[in-house]
């Protein structure tokens, strides 16, 4: 058997569509082409070309500006006396003047100023990062990621071996007498952790592109690379409050996103969206409305169709199958 | 391209050059091949994906038909082509597909006989070796290896789809392949492994 064939087999399962299944896309071919026919019936006063004006500009020039006044009002907060300190970690977003409209930026930074009021937990290797998430209504799963990417994993009901000195074992399955066994001969490959938390993100903006490139292989000149991959991150690993601050403010500063009001994510929890363009559809980061605290990615394609996830969980526990644990080493109190 | 006889014209070309005029003749093409190009995106991106983006192929191609060269009368390799640019852009979706083949779940199997458990059982955990190895390769040579590997497209095919030249799309199969090859070898026991391959 050759590596093409085996790789055949990974495409073999995947079902060839009716017609009727594709009935979607047929519909959108039949209306361009209706339009079509329209235009071609109609005498037209004259050929006319869609301009795009760069929307860049403006976007990086309304950034700008945004960034300055939540600047303002931040530092506000901070040079504020001590007594505005122990409301400010119940309900940071409290106070914060309320933005019946804020733009995208508004919302990053803000969602940042959030996520810093969080006590920070500096995971150990040993442990592992649980979430529990929902793709689709009423369907939620359940994931352990080790922390140092050396101990099994687990994803609903999946598992990976963990990677130890750069080798993954596995043990071939076995059939026997009717039932499967997870005994058969072992093989090895070589392997490179696969962390879910990452002690050398950046925690300010300034030199997470970089880092990204570096560590993710994101493209820095495609804006729908770099957004999806922070929200992969914030999705599946977890991120030192910092970290995750530092993330938002990277989005703020990058042209190209805009905010969708009065959007909901695909557990139905309703919110507001830091958005970008993703193919032909729109991707985009939903967080809640009032507290600013992140929800999930999500995004709709070109036909409308809609996917994501929703972060329901997050915590740092100690086994596989706990959700709830003993609490990771607290990180010093040194002004974070 | 346009041009020729338009009766000497078989197949999809045919239709294609007549659509530029009758546009609603180009649902034929649709018809003739959205399944195929939906199930290749499907492989690559995944159902939800490919339900989206096999329509973006079909509308990009028919407002590029008036360019088809009607010198190829079969039009999937073309279809091919746009589809797989479509995929690049959706490069995330790709990557986590191929990463998430390398997670070994116990709950896929409801076969009954016992040569058909072991090679699902095995084309599983090959699964998880070639899903990493597929994310190691260049863009450009997982998208020759995969029209060839899951399409079964001819070097010609994929070169008319890729508009590349038939020695690149020699070349790239075969680093793509070094990779695929390189990749499995790196498994110790690799002796028991072909043991039962070839079994099958």
């Amino acid at each position: 058997m050759t590596e093409l064939e085996l790789l055949r087999e990974l495409g073999d399962g995947t079902p060839l569509a009716e017609l009727a299944d594709l009935a979607d896309a047929r519909t959108r071919l039949m209306r361009e082409i209706s339009a079509e026919r329209a235009a071609v019936t109609a005498p037209r006063a004259r050929p006319s070309a869609r301009i795009r004006r760069p929307r860049r500009s403006r976007l990086v020039a309304a950034a700008t500006v945004s960034l300055a006044a939540a600047a303002a009002v931040v530092f506000g907060m901070l040079q504020s006396g001590a007594s505005h300190v122990r409301s400010m970690a119940s309900d940071p977003v409290g106070q914060l003047p309320v933005l019946a409209r804020p733009t995208a930026v508004q919302v990053l930074h803000r969602a940042a100023f959030v996520a810093l009021a969080s006590a920070t937990i500096t995971p150990r290797g040993d442990q592992f990062v649980y979430t529990r998430t929902t793709q689709s209504p009423g369907h939620t799963i359940q994931s352990w990621l080790s922390v140092d990417g050396t101990r099994a994993s687990r994803v609903g009901p999946h598992s990976m071996p963990g990677c130890v000195n750069g080798r993954m074992s596995m043990r071939l399955l076995r059939e026997d007498g009717g039932k499967l066994r997870y005994d058969g001969p072992i093989f090895t490959r070589r392997c490179t952790p696969q962390r879910a938390y990452f002690p050398d993100m950046p925690t300010r903006a300034a030199g997470m592109l970089p880092y990204l490139e570096r560590t993710q292989g994101v493209r820095p000149d495609d804006l729908n690379d770099i957004a999806k991959t922070v929200g992969e991150l914030l999705d599946s690993d977890y991120l030192l409050p910092a970290q995750q601050a530092a993330l938002y403010g990277f989005l703020a500063q990058t042209p190209g996103i805009t905010v969708r009001r009065d959007v909901t994510d695909v557990a139905g929890r309703p919110g507001v969206g830091v958005a970008w363009s993703s193919g032909g559809g729109q991707a985009m980061l939903i967080f809640d409305s009032r507290t600013y605290t992140y929800l999930g990615m999500s995004t709709r394609g070109v036909g409308g169709q809609r996917s994501g996830t929703a972060l329901l969980t997050t915590a740092i526990v100690a086994a596989v199958g706990q959700v709830s644990g003993p609490s990771a080493t607290p990180a010093p109190t040194d002004g974070a | 391209m346009i041009g020729g006889d338009a009766r000497a014209l078989g197949g999809d070309a045919s239709v294609i050059e007549r659509s530029v005029t009758e546009p609603e003749r180009f649902a034929v093409v649709f018809d003739r091949h959205a399944s195929h190009i939906h199930r290749y995106l499907a492989r690559r991106v995944g159902q939800q994906a490919a339900d989206d983006l096999v329509g973006e192929t079909f509308l990009t191609a028919f407002r590029k038909r008036s360019r088809y060269d009607t010198s190829h009368p079969d039009a999937r390799p073309w279809l091919y082509g746009i589809a797989t640019n479509l995929v690049g852009q959706h490069r995330r979706e790709e990557l986590r597909r191929y990463r998430l083949a390398q997670l070994v779940g116990p709950d896929r199997f409801g076969a009954d006989h016992a040569d058909r458990v072991l090679a699902e059982v095995t084309s599983q955990s090959i699964r998880a070796l070639l899903g990493d190895a597929l994310v190691g390769l260049a863009p450009g040579d997982r998208d020759v290896l995969l029209l060839i590997a899951f399409e079964e497209l001819t070097y010609e095919e994929v070169a008319r789809a890729l508009d590349i030249p038939v020695g690149t799309v020699r070349s790239r199969l075969h680093r793509a392949r070094s990779q695929l090859r390189e990749a499995l070898a790196e498994t110790e026991a690799m002796g028991t492994y072909e043991e039962i391959l070839s079994n099958d």
